[in-house]
């Protein structure tokens, strides 16, 4: 298996992870919470939410800009 | 200040930018959004708890005054115009930052106006289901450092050790692609603007 095989099973066990999470967050009594709730605390509050669309700026910057 | 986690993020993702040669947008953008941020908790002298926000009414989110709560016929028009001219533009050119800058700047300005209620609004999360999320981004920080590291060097990408920017960069390389790139960072954009 080639390094760059490696590199790219790696990124694509971490997305498959998140899906895990994802499905687990659905599970009645789970304690894990969904994305979105994770997402949605996160920005209750002006410092987060303001860090998240700061991240959203970055991504745009970082991939589309250049 | 450094003890809000968001501030020592955005300082520490900048810090990041800066040692792996990235231009000078990319980390500033963090870096300046951290000392604002910084600036704001000092001036008021209040914990970021008291800083909760209303989900307000229900279907707008947080949305405020610079984005229209709903998306009209008109809206999702100026979206196409917009992903079709901005892919068109050349990568590494100011037209292409500006075409970035405007909706995030409206973003960013978004997030900062909404309004603040009682942090007892704010949904509770279980911190051993968020710890696993959390993790779960550490993880994908770290891949994509070692990645970054086993370039030949921090400014050259490498085919053998690919980072998500050298992954997604035949993606991004052709017209079409950088248009679809752009709407989905537009939707993106959206999405969490309505949160």
């Amino acid at each position: 298996m080639s390094s760059r095989a490696v590199t790219i099973a790696g990124y694509l066990l971490i997305v498959g992870c998140g899906v895990a999470l994802e499905l687990a967050s659905r599970r009645p009594g789970s304690p894990i919470p969904s994305f979105g709730a994770l997402l949605g605390r996160v920005m209750s509050t002006r410092s987060g939410r303001v860090g998240v669309m700061t991240g959203w700026l970055w991504l745009g910057v970082h991939f589309l800009a250049r | 200040m450094l003890r809000d986690p968001v501030i020592a993020i955005l300082l520490l993702a900048g810090v990041a930018e800066v040692l792996a040669g990235d231009p000078l947008v990319d980390w500033l953008v963090l870096v300046l959004t951290a000392a604002a941020l910084g600036w704001d908790r000092i001036r008021r002298r209040r914990p970021p708890d008291g800083e909760a926000v209303a989900v307000a009414r229900a279907g707008q989110g947080w949305v405020g005054r610079l984005v229209p709560a709903r998306l009209s016929p008109a809206l999702v028009v100026g979206g196409l115009v917009y992903v079709t001219v901005a892919g068109r533009l050349d990568p590494f050119s100011w037209p292409a930052l500006v075409a970035v800058a405007a909706p995030g700047l409206v973003g960013v300005s978004s997030a900062w106006q909404a309004r603040s209620t009682p942090p007892a609004q704010a949904a509770p999360i279980h911190a051993g289901g968020a710890a696993a999320w959390a993790a779960l981004f550490v993880v994908l920080a770290l891949w994509e450092l070692s990645a970054l590291l086993l370039q030949p060097s921090i400014t050259m990408g490498s085919p053998l050790h690919p980072t998500i920017s050298v992954l997604l960069d035949p993606a991004l390389g052709s017209q079409l692609g950088r248009s679809v790139g752009f709407a989905v960072w537009l939707a993106l954009g959206w999405l969490l603007v309505r949160r």
